[in-house]
């Protein structure tokens, strides 16, 4: 196991490496770092002395990756690459435009996202696969095909509007929570009611409707003949035999996703007002701060990553055939 | 007679409009079995699972009546019913494979069965479980019952199945094609198991099964049928000495036997479930059908419960009234065998083809030391570990108009080797010689030169041809590939005449895959496979997905298109019926290695070597006089790890020290029979 | 050279109107293949589906308008081309387009949403709500005649529509009628009982209701702002119009530009196995492994510099914009083709496998010629599925891209751009609803239809779930 897991570890490292070269190529050689400071100072009003400042108040003032007027090691390290890209293996993502260190915004920003992101997913994961087996226990009947009615209809509609309308139906016609915020202790439960809810909301159409579909697919399989053969009632049959099944392939879509949790979500948090890193993304990206953007895809992409992996932890956990194949 | 299961006039209705059965009435006593026989498509399968009411979505029971012990079925609440699914009768199926929850121990999934049906829980119930594994012959059942069933061999799960079958005690076992998916070995060990399970519990058995031969093994009663309908019943004696309705004959007839001539055949299909009929259904394809067999449906003739048969040649004809089996004691001991008679030609067999001229006897193929090993890799850094030696070491001769038949179970590495010699799999080792050509390591060019003189036919009819491609472009494919024949219209022409070669309509080109049935695209491969002038065709296992009655259309061909080009045969099968009916040669694998060769009245009359012999003994078959039954222990292991020494060691009845140090040499025999076995049976 | 406007073919157009090209030549591929003729009869059949492709083929007439772009000539001057690019849409709509208030209004309204101080015509000053400009200012004394007016209209509305439903009704049973050679009366009957192999009954059902929907809105938009104004006084009914054009370009486009390559590596991977398995594998697990909205977000923000630091490249502002859009096609593309490419390559590791694929190498027919002729039509279902299914993600991912600042040109009119302008309008008091409410109804119809036909394009494609009903 632990080799498997070292294993997987090293397979991810060139995948790492590959995230990293992609966001340098895109952040420095898509476009100079010349070509950037033009669109941050203004276009009209440029002077190559105002070029010169913005580069080297970011340090974009040295070679991209080969420095030849530096020494010894230096001539590697002493560049753009090095600096801007390599450097963010060790944690280092440096400083965001208004001057804060970037690694240090991440870690106070995490909390918040996670507050938001961990019940959204767990009350999702719980919501839809209930409505799922729901919706197969009555397959075929009238509750069935409504049912499925109400995903496609849930999942057509943009999340912006869950957001929107239940703004605007809760917060401002029945003052019910707070249109937007974050507060301290016990208080957060006010603001975050809202977001979860309607995150929650937002996602049922989809995933329930998919959920369904792999529960159908295994309710057509031969093991589950058997165990009604048996005798077994259809909740023994569903709740017995066909979730655990059901669960391999629903773990490849989840797992992966717990440690984007961290990421938290766009969206909601910039419309709740709420200081995760969701919304300080969304901030970068107005703002035009590309070390952020950057720090953010690098982060990303690890979490992913890990993502992975715990994925295929998982399936041994549920899969016997996976467990003994190592 | 009260029997322990009444069916009476059983209509099933699929979505569609399909009615997949059409009034079957059949009784089954205890103690019985009960046999109920037919090709595919004629709702046999669909019976038993309206017996059990567990049918599709969405299909039905349209009318009828279900007694089981004189309870009648079709009135119980489903939770009425769960009472007696796997208490009063349970069901096997036919995927072992598939038929067990893959997450769940097999402890567990028996357990499930005891505690539904009033066994006990806990400690006793595992106990319990345990018994029943042990029952059903699993050997260290206690510690069995925490494994998956991924790490059980097919024949295990079959196995775990009848326990968890046995676990509500069942007055009544369905089994729907238990061994279908089972080598011939295994297939013997499962059915053994069947019988005396039935004989110690005194159960009734309905047995559900393609194979006749296993119906002339297994059954007390026979219901045939065909289209949704029982057309003849009776008692397996009775039966077999004298089959009454046309089809029954015709589908036992076209069994292949050494020595046969050209097979009977039925022409036609079976008729689309959805169809009305307004009277016999098997008249089109009856070669007796009368004027009134198109109007009128047949009634039955004969007495019930005795041997009776639904056709209208009977009509005048008073059947005999022999003993009613229901009441005979049960099926004989697995150990004799059952002799049938009556059925065949008193005649002697017509000897095998007459020796042929021109060309024949040329060496076409020589395989020598072929070897074919896929790597395992495991561990931190994919190091390989180990490899599946699947092919080690094979050596054979293919003759030009002569047929080499390739014969083991499945996993022994038959179908490798095949795609090995057409460089389909690169081999690892070892010579593959064409025409004196070897084709290791020839250029692209030269080794498409040579394609032409090899061809292959495959074993999955619904697989092997595109179903995106026309059957003409299917067709015409290698032609162009090989850039046989230049102007469209040359093509066009030889499509048209393969078509005929391989009897089909050449207006059929223009037609898609799916339109045709199992055995027209089975034709439609040959054709295929035909049109590039090959001189060697390679036979992979090319009926055993096919009905017995178009078994016997594809193998007449086979043997009719030798006969036309002098076409030399590789022919892998595992059924030795086929290979004993068209082969010249035959060559006996065993986990990769041949462990006996020669012509095939010296191998398959007088096995030298304890595999063929057992292999041989396995095979159930409806002729008199049938060889004593060798049942083999254990499954065979798996080509990661083959045991040292002889690989059949460890199932070997004669086995001794000797066998599990060293591989036996190979030794020859004279008149071309070689053998590797250290202690081989006398001649 | 006497054309009285410049035809302008701007990148999306061309590639629309090549989709919509090759979709007609597909029609005719499919014609002459009768397992592809038998899904799509699949499709035909399916009510449901029939009433989403009818709502789509309304959205797709509007959208291909709107890409019929030309300059018109200034006037005077002899070859001076104006420098802002139309479509055929805005032509049509041109009362629209061009009844521009000062500030928000209601829909229907003739007043503006917000009080001014007015000037009377003696003199004195009041703060009223000042009359529109454009609607109901055909009326002299709207409190007295709007609704009378606005009913008149509508009634006039539907009777034009039910009249022109009519008549499609008596085309379509004269068609059927000649199809199946019996009578239109027997036509009319099979229809009415859905008893015709098309679901003709569904699609008359439909153009019915949009009909009934759109015939008012026809009549009235001339003389009023039927879905009100927005902030900068446009006709809101005018822009939704204007939003579908946007929807459907990054709905098909994005999934046509990844789709070749999407297409060849997964067959590539597949097929092939061994090292160019390996290194697409490693190529879209490393793509993958960048959360999609941030991938998506680095790459605008770089393509903004891109096309910021090179005014030159582009004549007018909607080319501008318009490169935009497709590079946000590209991008999009980039992101997601990696999904389709798995879903391939384990299509082809499966069909490599298959026997006839062991007959066509046992002919010696090259790798190439085995993906081209027998893998890829054997997988054509499945990249058709995940077009149709793609379309509707992408047009929701759309809004919310332009709603966080990476999605469209700010000028490019698109739903997302109607949510991000409208967002704080609910909270004014009293709120302004009407342009969320036009941009919600007009894109839940336009995905939920898209969704619903690809659903039964599904149903009808995927040889597993067709098994299993």
């Amino acid at each position: 196991m632990l080799a498997y897991i070292l294993r997987r570890l090293l397979h991810a490292l060139p995948i790492l490496i590959g995230v990293n070269l992609i966001t340098f190529a895109l952040f420095f050689v898509v476009n100079t770092p010349d070509d950037m400071a033009r669109m941050q100072l203004g276009i009209k009003r440029v002077t190559p002395e105002a070029i010169a400042r913005w580069k080297a108040e970011r340090g974009y003032d040295r070679p991209l990756i080969w420095n030849e007027k530096a020494e010894g090691l230096g001539k590697a390290t002493n560049t753009i690459f090095f600096a801007k890209s390599v450097r963010m293996f060790a944690g280092d993502f440096g400083r965001a435009d208004d001057g804060r260190d970037i690694a240090r915004e991440i870690r106070m920003r995490m909390g918040p996202s996670l507050a938001i992101a961990l019940p959204v997913f767990l009350l999702g994961l719980y919501a839809s696969v209930s409505f799922a087996l729901l919706l197969v226990f009555f397959r075929g009947t009238v509750l069935d095909f409504w049912g499925v009615a109400a995903c496609v209809a849930l999942m057509s509609i943009s999340s912006l509007f869950y957001i929107i309308g239940g703004q605007f139906l809760v917060s401002k016609l029945w003052h019910l929570v707070p249109i937007s915020g974050y507060g301290e202790g016990l208080d957060v439960a006010r603001f975050l009611a809202l977001p979860v809810i309607i995150s929650v909301l937002a996602g049922l159409g989809s995933s329930a409707r998919w959920y369904r579909t792999i529960f159908l697919e295994e309710i057509g399989k031969d093991y589950v003949r058997t165990a009604r053969a048996k005798g077994l009632s259809e909740l023994a049959v569903l709740f017995g035999h066909v979730l655990r099944n059901a669960m391999i392939p629903i773990l490849t879509g989840v797992v992966v996703v717990i440690p984007l949790l961290f990421m938290g979500s766009l969206i909601t948090e910039s419309f709740f007002g709420i200081p995760g890193l969701g919304s300080y993304t969304i901030d970068a990206i107005n703002a035009q701060d590309f070390a952020v953007v950057k720090a953010m895809v690098f982060i990303g992409s690890m979490l992913y990553i890990v993502g992975l992996l715990l994925t295929d932890i998982s399936y041994t956990l549920v899969d016997p055939r996976v467990r003994f194949e190592r | 007679m009260t029997a322990l299961l009444e069916v009476s006039d059983l209509k099933v209705e699929l979505p569609g409009g399909l009615r997949p059965v059409d009034g079957v009435s059949l009784a089954v006593g205890a103690g019985e079995t009960y046999a109920l026989v037919g090709e595919s498509g004629c709702g046999k399968s669909m019976t038993a699972l309206a017996l059990m009411r567990l049918l599709p979505e969405g299909g039905g029971i349209a009318g009828g009546q279900v007694l089981l012990s004189g309870q009648d079925l079709r009135a119980l609440t489903e939770a009425d019913m769960r009472r007696v699914r796997g208490g009063a009768m349970a069901m096997i199926f036919q995927e072992p494979a598939t038929s067990l929850n893959p997450v769940m121990p097999v402890g567990r999934q028996i357990m499930e069965a005891l505690a539904r049906h009033g066994g006990p829980g806990g400690a006793a119930g595992r106990a319990r479980a345990a018994a029943l594994l042990a029952a059903v012959g699993i050997p260290d059942a206690e510690a069995r019952l925490d494994e998956f069933p991924f790490r059980l061999s097919g024949g295990m799960k079959q196995r775990v199945m009848i326990a968890m079958a046995l676990a509500g005690e069942p007055g009544l076992l369905v089994a729907d094609e238990p061994t279908t998916a089972l080598d011939v070995t295994i297939q013997a060990q499962v059915l053994e198991l069947l019988a005396r399970i039935q004989r110690e519990r005194g159960m009734g058995m309905l047995l559900i099964t393609h194979d006749l031969g296993v119906v002339a093994n297994m059954a007390s009663r026979v219901g045939v049928m065909y289209a949704g309908q029982v057309v003849e019943e009776g008692g397996r004696e009775t039966f077999f000495q004298a089959p009454l309705h046309p089809y029954s004959r015709r589908l036992i007839s076209a069994l292949p036997r050494p020595g046969a001539g050209r097979l009977e055949t039925i022409p036609g299909t079976v008729p689309p479930l959805g169809r009305a009929f307004s009277g016999c259904r098997f008249s089109e394809r009856c070669l007796e059908a009368m004027p009134r067999c198109q109007t009128e449906e047949p009634a039955w003739h004969g007495p019930e419960g005795g041997h009776r048969v639904r056709c209208h040649l009977y009509m005048s004809v008073p059947l005999a009234c022999p003993t009613s089996v229901v009441d005979a004691p049960s099926p004989p001991d697995r150990g004799e065998r059952v002799g049938v008679r009556g059925i065949f030609p008193s005649h002697p067999p017509s000897p095998l083809p007459s020796p042929r001229t021109r060309g024949e006897g040329d060496t076409l193929l020589a395989v020598r030391d072929l070897q074919v090993h896929f790597p395992v890799r495991k561990g931190l850094l994919r190091r390989q570990v180990g490899q599946v030696k699947a092919v080690d070491g094979i050596s054979l001769t293919v003759q030009a108009g002569r047929t080499l038949a390739l014969v083991g179970e499945s996993g022994c590495g038959k179908t490798t080797a095949g795609k090995a010699m057409l460089r389909l799999i690169e081999p690892t080792g070892g010579q593959v010689l064409f025409a004196g050509e070897d084709l290791a390591g020839l250029s692209g060019g030269r080794m498409r030169a040579l394609r032409a003189g090899m061809q292959m036919i495959f074993q999955d009819p619904y697989g092997s041809l595109d179903p995106r491609m026309r059957v003409g472009d299917i067709i015409a494919e290698g032609i162009s590939a090989l850039g046989l024949e230049a102007g469209r219209e040359a093509r066009e022409r030889r499509v048209a005449g393969l078509l005929a070669d391989v009897g089909l309509s050449p207006e059929m080109v223009g037609r898609y895959p799916h339109e045709f049935s199992g055995g027209q695209r089975q034709r439609i491969a040959i054709a295929r496979a035909l049109a590039v002038q090959p001189r060697l065709l390679v036979c992979d296992e090319p009926t055993s997905a096919l009905d017995v009655s178009v078994q016997a259309q594809i193998l007449n061909l086979v043997r009719e298109l030798q006969d036309r080009f002098k076409l030399g045969y590789l022919f892998i099968s595992h059924n030795l019926a086929v290979v004993e009916y068209l082969a010249h040669e035959v060559a006996v694998m065993y986990l990769g290695r041949v462990v006996e060769t020669g012509p095939v009245r010296d191998v398959l009359s007088r096995p030298r070597h304890p595999y063929t012999k057992a292999l041989l003994s396995a095979v159930p078959t409806v002729e008199p006089g049938g060889r004593p039954r060798i049942i083999l222990k254990g499954d065979m292991p798996s080509p990661m790890a083959p045991p040292p020494g002889c690989h059949f060691h460890p199932r070997c009845p004669r086995a001794r020290p000797l066998c599990a140090e060293r591989f036996p040499e190979e030794t020859a025999l004279g008149q071309g029979h070689k053998l590797a076995c250290h202690f081989p049976i006398s001649g | 050279m006497s054309l009285p406007f410049l035809p302008v073919l701007l990148w999306t157009d061309a590639l629309l109107f090549a989709l919509l090209a090759a979709a007609v030549a597909a029609g005719f591929y499919v014609r002459r293949r009768e397992y592809l003729m038998l899904a799509w009869r699949r499709v035909a059949g399916d009510g449901l589906g029939m009433a989403a492709a009818t709502v789509l083929a309304l959205f797709l007439v509007v959208g291909l308008l709107d890409s019929l772009h030309y300059r018109s000539r200034l006037e005077g001057a002899g070859t001076v081309w104006s420098v802002e690019v139309e479509s055929a849409l805005d032509a049509l709509a041109e009362p629209l387009r061009r009844q521009v208030e000062k500030t928000y209004s209601a829909p229907l309204a003739d007043r503006l949403f917000s009080k001014e101080t007015l000037e009377r015509p003696d003199g004195s000053q009041v703060r009223d709500y000042p009359r529109l400009k454009w609607g109901a200012a055909h009326l002299s004394d709207p409190e007295a005649g709007l609704a009378g007016d606005v009913a008149r209209r509508m009634v006039k509305g539907e009777a034009v529509g039910l009249v022109l439903w009519l008549l499609i009704v008596a085309a379509v049973t004269r068609t059927v009628a000649r199809r199946e050679s019996i009578s239109p009366g027997e036509a009319w009957r099979r229809i009415r009982r859905r008893e015709t192999p098309w679901a003709w009954r569904s699609v008359l059902l439909t153009l019915g209701v949009m009909l009934f929907l759109a015939a008012p809105l026809a009549a009235l938009s001339g003389h009023y702002h039927v879905f009100g104004t927005d902030k900068v006084g446009q006709d809101v009914f005018f822009l939704t119009l204007k939003s579908i054009r946007t929807a459907l370009v990054i709905g098909t486009l994005t999934t046509l530009i990844m789709l070749p390559f999407a297409a060849a590596l997964g067959i590539l991977a597949g097929y092939l196995g061994g090292w160019v398995d390996d290194v697409i594998q490693y190529v879209y697990t490393t793509l993958n492994s960048i959360p999609g909205v941030l991938l998506i977000a680095a790459a605008v923000l770089m393509m903004q510099v891109v096309i910021d630091n090179h005014p030159q490249w582009f004549a007018t502002a909607a080319e501008r914009a318009d490169a935009r859009l497709l590079a946000l096609c590209f991008i999009l593309g980039i992101t997601s083709w990696t999904g389709l490419c798995r879903l391939l390559r384990g299509e082809a590791l499966k069909l490599r496998e298959l026997e006839f694929i062991q007959a066509a190498r046992a002919f010696g027919v090259s790798p190439g010629g085995i993906m081209l002729r027998h893998i890829l039509p054997n997988v054509m279902h499945i990249v058709l599925i995940s077009l149709v299914m793609d379309f509707s993600g992408l047009v929701l991912a759309e809004a919310v891209l332009s709603y966080v600042g990476i999605g469209v040109d700010p000028n490019t009119v698109s739903f997302g751009t109607m949510i991000n302008a409208a967002r704080m309008e609910l909270a004014r008091e009293p709120a302004v609803w009407w342009s969320l409410a036009a941009a919600f109804s007009f894109m839940l119809a336009l995905v939920l239809s898209a969704n619903l036909f690809a659903d039964s394009v599904r149903d009808a494609f995927d040889p597993r779930l067709r098994a299993r009903t």
